[in-house]
């Protein structure tokens, strides 16, 4: 199970620019990187690309976070790189 | 150097978002040496592959990402197939034919029996997260999938079989690659890095991702597993490649391996001409002897001239080693005419008096002076292209005989790619982007035949688009991005018209074939690719005008079976021989200087009956010259005027350059035909073969303007070599780049010619037979049938109502009150199914009906085709009474036996209609929509016919009125709509000619640029209410027309009201339109 979240969080990163710990409610230390993809988002809207990582915390928590990445090409698409974190989704 | 080895072009058919020679340049620019395409299901990027790839100096790759079946389980996935070099290549090919044609249509599937048995030199690679392997380590049944790898292994071993890996950076991506470099470490298999390309660059995502939808059926802000997640799916650099790759440079290595493995595959120089078997000796030697006989057949006494001239000509096919191709076109000629079937060359292979000798052509190239050399000549040595026209209805039997005789493997159907048009991106992008349907439908109604990158300049120029209550400009624009992104994008694989290929080599070689619609078996060459891959092509097209003569012909000579059908021939006469009119009968002359020329094969638009109307033809020159001088290229180079002048005596014929006098004085020094151009071009500028046949290319194939511009310039420069004065070569050239594509060649206007004439001579001798075949052979010609109806009966033809007894499946001639009259048929009504005609004529052949009761209890015709019987007025011979009729029907179905016929012999009287209470029947109004909705003819009246008092109080001009007003007379007309068309313009300002139809004929109408800007939504809308037009009449000739000053929407509420009760209801106020009818009076299109 999990639950969308979509909102900023503030991000700390690794020197190869990988989340190192975020905070969300509290301060969550990044255990292991999971999973890394990129989404096209929603382009037709204006939505420029996302970097996201599936990470698991030391605390044991699954989280989604992600990032525009660069600018858009496409039609309406204005996203600067990089752009801000969000956390996108938590898993139960 | 890294290469990709799984691209997908165009011609993924909505799957691929770059051109080939996009992907080709962005390959090359990277520096890699090589590129695959592997499109889905087919080899069509072939040969533009090899010539992108040669001009950009890379190798270049075949392959095809095949749906394959599993070799162990029930399922299956993509397989990446690719060729190492001419074998492998012939054996994708018949793979990729196989799984189309061992199943369900545009379901293809390949057989592991198939690859086992045509696996030879052909490299597999696993395939993408489709492909059978990477799907079961992602549903994580590795087990499974490493049993798949290993048969695959097992079956190709590990120097052909690959695992591909994609990094593709979506979900799961890491997991799967380092899954599958187990499986394949286990399984001493290699790994090769793929990025599964579906367009060069990223920016293309969004029109990838558009594409997806259209193929899908989705909306942009729907989920679909085929809609991919990320813009990764571009063809990324060889750095980017080994970056995404860095944990596996062993996967890049063999892809480069791969490609270093692959050689040539496809030779363009090989030739796969057919083969015809001949009773004995060579194929020349009877060609000669066939020739021979035709020569004899055509000339009688063969002169030295004709001699010569055959010499000449075999002389060449035989050097060119076409004698098989000529034989094989003479035999299809020869089935056709031994079936009865009507047909007639067309195209330059009228050039050749050998085509005529063999019967493919009816005209005399000899007796032309027609050039063979501009059909087929040593210098040029380019395959003969042989087109003809069949009867439409008999063109399938033509195609069956000629793949039962050289057999399915060596005949296949031309392809066609449907591209991204205007209205065809518009509908399908405007889907796609959740526009609301009404909307999109209403744009794309309204726009012309354009091109899909086009359509935001039509939005700013035309009215209907910018006052057609639409909504603005800006609310559309990434729509007309999305289409410009897709413009000329091929959205599938169709079949030519009819364009067959035939060879004397498997047709697997060089191309695979699939299935098409109708069954036939298709290439997945289109005809250009066709000619380039070494095939030699024959068009077996359909002319209706074929049938609609073969139906006049059996009309005259009283072959149609029916009540008191009359034959047009005198009883005892020789049978009418279509095939052998008199040739310059002075009648048929009269009647196209008069200009009534509706029905004439190719010489009835509103342009040319206004030509026939002053040019004052007298010969068969006449109608070859109309033919060719009323096209785009003529009209645009202003040809027309001068032409006509000269003909007439009224101008001199006087010539830019003495050089030009033997070329152009048999067209009054007009230029006319494409011969001409090339004639022009060699003895004015000196053009070698070459530069002509170039100069050919750019105008036929109406090449860009920098192609045309630079052959302007080597003509100007060669010219003036040759000592002529710039001026005058700028202008001889202006003629030329006036005419470019859109001419006929000589030998194609003089075989349209002959068919011209001779339905000319049916309409002035048999009328009422010619325009009973042509209604028969629905849709054909120019106009639609209720046009053709107002012809016949202005012609003095009546048009007899449908009749449930009379009436017959085709359009049937009758005697009228000892007068010719057409029958309406039975397979005109809408929605008639071949079981009810079959059933009518069944039921009454043995007594007539004598009421619905009878009908229905005797056939087994379904309720909504009698609903369509009734309403057009079938039944009204038994009951004029339409509204009574619908309202009996049920009780009359209801009384009808389970299964059929109730034969219990006379209906009983109580069944009678006239037991039935009174009510009131339908309006003229309402029975003439009802018709012209059925029927697409208007029987019982002309809709303007209702409203001809209230037209005539109000100031308006019948058709027919118009021929006797002086020209500058300002008039009112009004009438249904008739073909509005806008050609091209020298001036590229519009002009659009249209023709109003009343119950008198046609008033035609010119509505220049300044009218059409303020009118043009009035014209071209859909539905077209009646129109009216104000304006002021022009003469030239015999011929009349107006010039519209003013264009509205005719409403009868604004027409004065009529002085008495109009017959039959006709209302004063707006016209009800009756239910269930679709809106009645809309003629943009045929029928």
């Amino acid at each position: 199970m999990s639950r969308i979240i979509d909102r900023p969080v503030p991000v700390e990163l690794n020197p190869d620019l990988t989340p190192r710990a975020f905070r969300y409610r509290a301060h969550h230390r990044v255990k292991e990187v999971l999973d890394h993809w990129f989404e096209a988002g929603e382009w037709w809207d204006g939505d420029g690309p996302k970097e996201v990582f599936r990470v698991t915390t030391v605390d044991g928590g699954t989280f989604e976070l992600s990032r525009e990445v660069r600018k858009n090409d496409s039609p309406g698409g204005q996203a600067e790189a990089p752009g801000e974190w969000r956390l996108y989704k938590v898993y139960d | 150097m890294f290469s990709h080895l799984h691209v997908h072009s165009q011609f993924s058919f909505l799957d691929g978002a770059s051109r080939i020679e996009d992907l080709v340049r962005k390959a090359a620019a990277d520096g890699s040496p090589a590129l695959a395409v592997t499109d889905h299901d087919n080899v069509s990027s072939a040969i533009p592959l090899v010539k992108a790839a040669r001009a950009a100096g890379i190798k270049p790759i075949h392959g095809a990402e095949v749906w394959a079946a599993s070799p162990l389980t029930r399922e299956g996935g993509h397989l990446t197939l690719l060729a190492l070099g001419p074998r492998g290549y012939a054996n994708l090919c018949r793979l990729v034919s196989q799984a189309h044609l061992t199943n369900e249509r545009l379901k293809p599937r390949l057989a592991w029996a198939d690859l086992a048995a045509h696996n030879d030199d052909v490299a597999v690679l696993s395939g993408c997260r489709r492909g059978e392997i990477p799907s079961l380590v992602l549903r994580g049944d590795y087990a499974t999938a490493l049993e798949v790898a290993r048969r695959y292994r097992d079956l190709l071993g590990p120097d052909r079989f690959f695992i591909e890996v994609q990094n593709e950076q979506l979900p799961g991506t890491t997991g799967l690659l380092r899954d599958l470099r187990e499986l394949a470490d286990h399984l001493g298999l290699r790994l090769v890095a793929t990025n599964d390309v579906h367009y060069a660059t990223p920016d293309r995502f969004p029109a990838h991702d558009l594409l997806t939808c259209v193929r899908t059926l989705t909306k942009i802000s729907d989920i679909h597993p085929e809609r991919r997640l990320n813009a990764e799916n571009d063809l990324k650099s060889p750095p980017a490649m080994a970056a995404l790759f860095a944990e596996f440079p062993e996967a890049i290595r063999t892809a480069e391996e791969i490609a270093e493995r692959c050689g040539p595959a496809l030779d363009l120089d090989a030739r796969f001409y057919p083969r015809f078997e001949v009773p004995a000796g060579t194929a020349a030697d009877y060609l000669k002897r066939v020739v021979e006989q035709g020569a004899r057949w055509r000339y009688g006494t063969i002169t030295a001239a004709v001699r010569q001239r055959l010499d000449h000509e075999l002389d060449i096919i035989t050097r060119l080693g076409y004698e098989d191709y000529f034989l094989l076109v003479w035999d299809v000629a020869k089935y056709a005419r031994k079936e009865r079937i009507h047909f007639a060359g067309r195209g330059s292979a009228a050039d050749s008096a050998v085509a005529y000798c063999l019967g493919i052509t009816d005209v005399d190239a000899v007796r032309r002076g027609l050039l063979f050399e501009r059909f087929m000549s040593l210098e040029r040595a380019e395959k003969p292209d042989i087109d003809i026209d069949f009867d439409a209805r008999h063109r399938d039997r033509v195609t069956r005989y000629v793949y039962d005789r050289y057999g399915a493997e060596r005949v296949a159907a031309v392809a066609t790619f449907n591209t991204f048009q205007g209205r065809s991106a518009i509908r399908d992008l405007g889907k796609a982007l959740d526009f609301p349907p009404e909307e999109i439908d209403r744009l794309a109604k309204r726009l012309p035949w354009i091109g899909a990158d086009e359509v935001e300049l039509a939005f700013e120029g035309l009215p209907e688009l910018k006052q057609g209550g639409l909504l603005p400009a800006r609310r559309y624009q990434r729509l007309f991005e999305a289409a410009k992104a897709v413009a000329g994008f091929p959205r599938h694989l169709g079949t030519h018209l009819g364009g067959l290929v035939i060879s004397a080599r498997p047709l697997t070689e060089v191309t695979a074939l699939q299935e098409a619609a109708k069954g036939i078996v298709v290439c997945q060459l289109d005809k250009d690719l066709a000619e380039d891959a070494g095939l030699v092509k024959l068009d077996l097209l359909c002319l209706r005008t074929m049938g609609a003569v073969e139906e006049a012909v059996r009309s005259i000579n009283g072959a149609v079976q029916g009540n008191g059908i009359s034959g047009g021939r005198r009883a005892g006469a020789a049978p009418f021989d279509y095939e052998k009119l008199p040739p310059d009968d002075p009648e048929v002359y009269r009647l196209l200087r008069t200009g009534k020329t509706i029905g004439v094969f190719q010489l009835e638009s509103p342009a040319q009956r206004a030509l026939q109307a002053r040019l004052g033809a007298d010969n068969m020159e006449d109608i070859v010259a109309s033919l060719a001088i009323i096209r785009p290229g003529p009209i645009k180079g202003n040809m027309v005027e001068p032409f006509v002048e000269r003909r007439r005596g009224r101008e001199p014929v006087t010539y830019l350059h003495p050089k030009l006098q033997p070329i152009l004085e048999k067209t009054y020094g007009v230029v006319l035909f494409q011969e001409q151009v090339i004639e022009i071009a060699t003895a004015v500028a000196g053009f070698t073969p070459g530069e002509a046949d170039r100069l050919r290319r750019v105008m036929s194939h109406a090449r860009s303007r920098q192609e045309m511009q630079e052959i302007g310039r080597l003509f100007i420069e060669k010219a003036m070599a040759q000592g002529v004065e710039r001026e005058v070569a700028e202008t001889v050239f202006g003629y030329i780049a006036g005419y470019a594509s859109y001419g006929f060649c000589e030998a194609h206007a003089a075989a349209f010619a002959s068919t011209a004439y001779k339905t000319a001579y049916l309409l002035r001798y048999y009328p009422a037979h010619f325009f009973a075949g042509i209604l028969s052979l629905q849709p054909m010609g120019y106009y639609p049938p209720n046009t053709i109806c107002v012809e016949a009966r202005r012609r003095g033809v009546a048009i007899l109502p449908p009749d449930v007894n009379k009436s017959q499946e085709a359009f049937a001639v009758e005697e009228a009150a000892g007068k010719p009259g057409i029958r309406v048929s039975l397979k005109a009504f809408k929605g008639m199914s071949r079981e009810a005609l079959d059933s009518i004529i069944a039921a009454r052949a043995g007594r007539p009906f004598a009421d619905l009761f009878d009908f229905c209890a005797r056939t087994t015709v379904d309720r909504d085709i009698i609903e369509n019987l009734i309403k057009a007025g079938a039944f009204n011979a038994l009951e004029p009474n339409r509204r009574a009729l619908l309202w009996l029907l049920d009780d009359a179905l209801a009384r009808r036996t389970v299964g059929g016929l109730l034969e219990t012999a006379e209906p009983a009287p109580q069944d009678s209609v006239a037991q039935w209470p009174a009510v009131e029947d339908f309006t003229d109004f309402e029975k003439v929509a009802f018709e012209h909705d059925i029927l697409s003819i208007q029987v019982s009246r002309h809709y303007m016919s209702l409203l001809r008092e209230r037209l005539k109080a109000d100031g308006f001009t019948a058709s027919r009125s118009l021929a006797t007003m002086a020209r500058g007379r300002r008039v009112k007309v009004a009438g249904l709509l008739v073909r509005p068309h806008r050609p091209p313009t020298k001036s590229g300002r519009t002009v659009v000619f249209l023709s109003l139809e009343d119950e008198f004929g046609l008033a035609d109408v010119t509505v220049f640029e300044n009218v059409y800007q303020k009118y043009g939504q009035y014209i071209f809308c859909d539905p077209c209410p009646p129109l009216v037009v104000w304006g002021k009449v022009e003469r030239r000739g015999k011929g009349v027309s107006v010039t519209a000053e003013r264009v509205a929407h005719l409403d009868p509420k604004d027409l004065p009201p009529p002085s008495r009760p109009a017959p039959g209801g006709v209302p004063a106020g707006p016209v009800p339109r009756p239910a269930r009818s679709s809106p009645p009076f809309y003629s943009r299109k045929k029928g």
